[in-house]
């Protein structure tokens, strides 16, 4: 691959300024994500600040057991993993789609607009968007209920007593957030293919969805590849302000919208225990671990020039 | 050359910071609960120093406040991050004082306590101290006020007054339900009845608690027996649900009662008209300080003496604090001295309140507000500390201190004073119950959900989450304490 040849010179220097740029970027991964591991010794801890967290005692895989030993342990981690599926799904077509949309337009300054006004959302923290959900949804002053149902004569609806409209809510808040963020990445994929390919398909005849499905996507494979395996690794982890927040934290939904971190943040919450989240954490970032791996095996297996590493 | 002059006198700088550094005022973090941070926080803070200077403390006072919904998640946080501070306000029901205690955040004061703030323990009284204890050691100091609580109705005056209402037959919850129905008709902008989750009538139920109010394990408040019960699964536990769902549906109380928290702005807003509230005598005159609407105050349970008072609102000292004998000293000065005391409740005189000429019982003279009142207005002396030196307001009863002294004497000692259930063997079990309870109870207490078919899938969930191993160990703990103190039924 490209690697194997040997850069002139003067690549050689480009690469140096490239190098510095990576710096920042490498100190925030150090600080916050490899410099926190040697903390991993506290999920097998019981800890105790008199004795310090070096002091206090081992107590082996104790802290993992809390996991298991509540009855909703299958449904907690059940949603967890099919929301993430379905954000997966549903995100990557909805930001593909906008993305080609946005491709096709002709108006460039129309592009832009359009991208700011869906980009906006990403901005917003959870805690802001749950307050607008619950201005929406609530029974007694929501907007929903007070100006669409009441004055059609309609039965006012308890959005927050009824745990199986929640998936679909929670789909949309998750899109309505993130798919700005995601198609900007698609289009600036889009927009680094030659446009010569395009223009070429058009002269011989190609129709828009030709062009899609024969030039473009192809073309954009592997950035749709590493952004599809990358949420993967997440697959155990939730989106704890989504799950949190815009449900109010409310004990009625939890059928539907208990995931992992939000059992883990109650169960901080209601024990204190440092030991116990640090295990559940540990716990994630395994699984996590190993399903990226496993998926990058089966890209590498299908396609290997498109597998993460 | 240069570097080393340079070296040289970079380190004469940073000796000559840490000198001044030492010799500065020790600076007290305290960390209180209430209504958000108070505007005029700041004037009183600076009154505050300068009166630990003048007595000659070397110590500075910073308070810092936060909300009653966020309180406990916020020194949750601390806590596990070891930040440093000195002082923090904890109790049974947030900043959860058992669990802290028995983790080591808080730092046994049982000797310390006794050298730097004699005259505040004394006060207290060792029965009060030792009934605050955690296995034998005392982890933070309780406030002085009144050491028992009942139940009851608080009722908006004004309500009652314009609807003419009559309140001298409440005599149990379910007789407030035509009052309801009068001011459901004709203050369509006031919730009849308050219900939000954590603030509820179910509190009506008042078991006498071995643990955090989200675990329900105790017994029954009347003494007659020391089985462990389990609160949601009593048939009393039920009538209540089917009262409060009763009243959910006939309208009286707020429909999205289960997403709520926050009780305080409801009340401030001046849209309840009743609420379950803990009571003892004046109640009503402190709560009407507070929110700016007038009350009265209907008792409807029983006065016990329980855990909840000796462990119901108490200072610790972080075992993160770099100086606990300043910490404990600032303390002492606040619990014995009238000036400091009130400074922190009241805020400055002639700014946030002005004496008047009206006298109380021990001839201190009694407090109106200053113009600047709702710039300081914290109004929880319950949570600072000792109640017994504190200013009065001239809408409260000038008696106070004794009626607080009568209310005591008046009170039914529970048995079990001074147990404490230690969960460690059940971590696992208690954790799931505690999951449980946040699914259902709010729904349930609040009336937004239905007893009918909501209850038994609550307490199915309960069992399968090793309800009955929890109960088992509680009754074990309890049974050998009983011998060992030699209680009996």
């Amino acid at each position: 691959m490209v690697a194997n040849i040997a850069p002139p010179k003067r690549i050689k220097k480009a690469n140096w300024g490239l190098l510095v740029m990576m710096v920042p970027g490498f100190v925030a991964l150090f600080a916050f994500s490899i410099l926190p591991m040697f903390g991993i010794f506290i999920a097998f801890k019981n800890i105790d600040y008199e004795k310090g967290l070096l002091g206090s005692d081992w107590v082996g895989l104790d802290n993992f057991q809390f996991f298991v030993a509540t009855p909703d342990a299958f449904v907690i981690t059940f949603n967890t993993i099919a929301y993430n599926l379905v954000f997966l799904a549903v995100g990557t077509a909805a930001a593909l789609a906008v993305a080609l949309g946005l491709e096709n337009l002709r108006a460039k300054k129309a592009t832009r607009f359009y991208q700011a006004i869906m980009f906006l959302p990403y901005f917003l923290s959870w805690v802001v968007v749950s307050n607008l959900v619950f201005a929406l949804l609530s029974v007694d002053q929501g907007v929903f209920n007070r100006q669409i149902v009441q004055p059609l004569g309609g039965e006012e609806i308890y959005w927050y007593n009824r745990p199986e409209l929640w998936p679909y809510i929670l789909t949309f808040a998750n899109l309505w957030k993130y798919v700005g963020y995601t198609s900007v990445i698609y289009l600036a994929a889009m927009m680094s293919i030659d446009p010569g390919y395009i223009e070429a398909a058009s002269l011989e005849g190609a129709n828009r969805s030709q062009i899609v499905r024969r030039i473009i996507l192809p073309l954009i494979s592997n950035v749709i590849i590493i952004l599809v395996l990358l949420q993967i690794g997440k697959i155990f982890f939730s989106d704890f302000g989504l799950f949190y927040n815009v449900t109010m934290n409310m004990g009625s939904l939890f059928p539907t919208t208990q995931t992992i971190d939000t059992y883990v943040y109650r169960t901080l919450m209601n024990m204190g225990d440092l030991g116990m989240s640090s295990a559940a954490g540990l716990y994630q970032s395994v699984v996590g671990f190993v399903i990226v791996v496993l998926a990058n095996l089966v890209v590498k297996k299908i396609d290997p020039e498109k597998s993460l590493f | 050359m240069k570097r080393v002059k340079t070296l040289l006198s970079v380190l004469a700088f940073c000796m000559a910071s840490a000198v001044t550094l030492m010799a500065a005022p020790y600076e007290v973090v305290w960390y209180v609960i209430g209504n958000g941070t108070p505007p005029d926080i700041a004037a009183v803070q600076d009154a505050a120093n300068k009166y630990l200077a003048e007595k000659n403390m070397d110590a500075t006072l910073k308070l810092v406040t936060f909300d009653w919904g966020t309180y406990d998640g916020k020194m949750q946080q601390i806590i596990a991050s070891q930040q440093p501070f000195d002082i923090s306000f904890t109790a049974s029901w947030t900043n959860n004082f058992r669990l802290n205690a028995q983790r080591g955040a808080f730092l046994d004061i049982t000797k310390l306590s006794r050298e730097f703030a004699p005259k505040t323990m004394a006060a207290l009284g060792d029965s009060f101290v030792s009934g605050s204890a955690i296995a034998g050691k005392n982890y933070a100091i309780p406030a002085n006020k009144e050491k028992a609580h009942n139940w009851g109705f608080l009722i908006r005056k004004d309500l009652i007054d314009k609807y003419k209402l009559d309140i001298s037959k409440i005599k149990k919850f379910e007789d407030i339900e035509p009052l309801l129905k009068v001011i459901k008709t004709n203050e369509p902008e006031v919730y009849p009845l308050e219900s939000v989750v954590g603030e509820n009538p179910a509190r009506l139920l008042d078991p006498d608690l071995f643990a955090d109010d989200n675990l329900g394990i105790g017994l029954m408040n009347t003494n007659k027996s020391g089985k462990v019960i389990f609160s949601p699964a009593t048939p009393e536990a039920k009538a209540l649900y089917t009262s409060m769902r009763k009243f959910y549906s006939a309208g009286y109380i707020r429909k999205d009662a289960a997403a709520v928290t926050d009780y305080n702005a409801d009340e401030k807003a001046g849209k309840v008209f009743a609420a379950i509230k803990s009571l003892k005598p004046g109640k009503d005159a402190e709560v009407s300080l507070a929110t700016g609407y007038p009350w009265v105050q209907i008792d409807i349970t029983p006065v016990v003496m329980t855990n909840r008072e000796t462990i119901g609102s108490l200072q610790a000292i972080s075992r993160t604090s770099k100086n606990p004998q300043k910490a404990l000293q600032v303390l002492e000065l606040f619990n014995s001295d009238l000036y400091f005391n009130n400074l922190i409740n009241w805020g400055v005189e002639g700014k946030h309140y002005v004496k008047s000429d009206k006298m109380d019982a021990t001839g201190v003279a009694m407090i109106k507000a200053g113009p600047d009142k709702e710039k300081y207005n914290v109004g929880t002396p319950w949570m600072f500390g000792n109640t017994f030196i504190n200013y009065l307001d001239v809408s409260e009863n000038p008696k106070k201190a004794q009626m607080f002294l009568d209310y005591n004497a008046k009170a039914l000692p529970l048995k079990s004073l001074g147990f404490d259930f230690d969960i460690s063997k059940v971590k696992n079990e208690v954790t799931a119950i505690k999951n449980v309870w946040a699914e259902f109870m709010g729904g349930l207490e609040t009336g937004s959900t239905d007893p009918a078919t909501e209850l038994p899938k609550a307490l199915t969930k309960f069992q399968a989450s090793g309800l009955d191993k929890v109960v088992a160990e509680a009754q074990k703990q309890y049974d050998a304490w009983c011998v060992a103190n030699k209680v009996k039924y």
